[in-house]
């Protein structure tokens, strides 16, 4: 390995110093991963036939009961105002998601994600005062 | 020879910082290799160092996805709903003080530090580690769901878990951290698999929801904590499912392998049970090397529908061990469970008298042959 002709003055150094900027070498790689070129990818909200290409038609506004939803996807991992919202967690992979139930959040452990998950996705229904479908949103990491 | 006798390191450091030493515009790639150099230096003598690498952000490091200023500048205090916000951005990263705060959180790659540690005489080690930049978004309504204010905020050094807390007035609804596991250990079939020649094939069998008797129980309380040296608080172990219900699971498994079709309607024998122990426990005999314990002590009573006072009960102690580089293995702490599970499946395939007692109930009043 060159190292600047300045270093050579001080011999002393060379033999570590080559060996440590092979280590350092070895470090820097290490960090490749850490600060590899990514783009960070923003919530926002997808096309709304996303859902219906994905096998879950039968999530649909004015139509759709809340009962019928939950009990065929199960319990939703949040609910809010009197479970006039719910939210599912769901999975996307090209433009076709997969919705899951995890059950609602552990109350001893508020849910959080640690790690990155830019691939879970967020499926959030509003019901009106009769637990029919008022509005739906696919919430994407893009 | 010492080392550092033989080093001049005042005047590489008068050579960099000297103006005639500088490169010449648009050329500063010498300057940083210089740089470089001048860390190792420093780490030579000083025995460590840590050199940080910051780039722009890039990548997600945490969280879902990232909230951008822009997303947010649609918000009107007093007009945005709880339900406009949810529609937008989806599931939060935390739902707090009754719903009224919600947060989202993400982090994302700020670069990188090597940290170079030196021993003079026996060498050099470098490792490298990402530094993260974290991002978070708080959003408060008010009793009727509506906006009272919201903020975005980051930080390279905290997850800034007080910030979150400043919007909580409340102490008893302050967020915390919980240093948990979750595990969720499940009942595995015995090698002895459903076949023609299980020794309970046909027997219907109701297994009650059992007793859990584990004393100063409380609901979602840890089986086990976890508490190397190094870490200031111990981290919880607890379970998805309660104990009892894993206990039960891994009885019911174990029944229809050995041929036993589990009903509530019309059984023949009945089965319950009690938990007495169900937990997990670490010691750490020298450094990166853990062993883990799981203990199971739970009572099965198997009883015939129509002779209720008649039965077998069993009373099951289990312990095992398995061992673990890491100390906070959720994958070893189910394991080491699941394997408490397996030895009592195993001790329940060789009980020729449970055996005995299950098939006399399959043929009421007949007292039973030998299987």
């Amino acid at each position: 390995m060159a190292l600047p002709g300045w270093l050579y003055r001080y011999p002393a150094l060379l033999p570590h110093l080559k060996q440590k900027l092979l280590a350092l070498a070895a470090a820097l790689l290490l960090l490749g991963p850490a600060t590899a070129c990514a783009p960070t990818p923003s919530l926002s909200p997808a096309d709304s036939a996303t859902l219906e290409n994905s096998g879950y038609g039968f999530i649909r506004d004015g139509v759709s009961s809340r009962d019928e939803i939950t009990t065929r996807i199960g319990l939703p991992v949040y609910e809010f105002e009197h479970r006039r919202i719910l939210i599912y967690r769901c999975h996307n992979s090209d433009n076709l998601v997969s919705l899951y139930s995890v059950g609602p959040v552990d109350p001893y452990n508020p849910r959080e994600m640690p790690s990155p998950h830019p691939e879970l996705c967020s499926v959030v229904l509003v019901f009106d005062s009769n637990g029919i479908l008022a509005k739906h949103s696919l919430v994407i990491s893009k | 020879m010492n080392p550092h006798s033989a080093m001049p390191i005042p005047r590489i450091i008068n050579k960099i910082d000297s103006p005639e030493a500088k490169s010449p515009p648009g050329k500063n790639r010498p300057n940083r290799l210089r740089i470089l150099l001048l860390f190792l230096i420093a780490a030579y003598l000083s025995g460590c160092a840590i050199i940080p690498i910051i780039t722009t952000e890039q990548g997600l490091r945490s969280g879902r996805g990232q909230i951008l200023e822009s997303d947010l500048a649609a918000f009107e205090i007093g007009k945005t709903t709880r339900e406009e916000v949810l529609f937008k951005f989806g599931e939060p990263s935390l739902v707090l003080n009754d719903q009224k705060l919600i947060v989202y959180r993400w982090a994302v790659s700020k670069g990188g530090a090597i940290f170079v540690a030196v021993a003079p005489g026996a060498g050099m080690a470098a490792t490298a580690g990402p530094i993260d930049r974290y991002y978070l978004v708080r959003i408060e309504f008010n009793e009727n769901g509506r906006l009272l204010r919201f903020d975005r905020s980051s930080s390279i050094w905290s997850e800034m878990d007080k910030k979150i807390n400043e919007w909580i007035p409340s102490e008893d609804k302050k967020y915390t951290r919980t240093m948990r596991i979750l595990i969720s250990p499940a009942p595995t079939l015995s090698a002895l698999q459903q076949d023609a020649d299980a020794p309970c094939l046909g027997v219907k069998i109701r297994v009650e929801d059992f007793a859990d008797l584990r004393p100063d129980l409380e609901a979602g309380s840890p089986i086990g904590k976890v508490k190397p040296a190094w870490l200031k608080e111990g981290v919880d172990v607890c379970t998805r499912q309660q104990p009892s219900e894993v206990v039960r699971d891994s009885v019911m498994t174990q029944l229809q392998a050995m041929g036993a079709e589990i009903t509530d309607q019309g059984p023949e024998v009945v089965v319950s049970g009690a938990v007495r122990t169900f937990a997990i426990k670490t010691t750490n005999n020298r450094p990166g090397w853990y062993n883990l314990f799981g203990s199971v002590e739970f009572d099965l009573t198997a009883r015939h529908v129509t002779a209720a006072d008649a039965g077998v009960t069993r009373h099951y102690k289990i312990a095992c061990r398995r061992h673990s580089m890491s100390p906070f293995s959720e994958e070893k702490f189910t394991a080491v469970l699941g394997d408490c599970m397996k030895d009592y499946q195993r001790q329940t395939d060789l009980d020729i008298d449970l055996i005995w007692e299950i098939n006399s109930g399959f043929v009421p009043g007949a007292g039973g042959e030998s299987p």
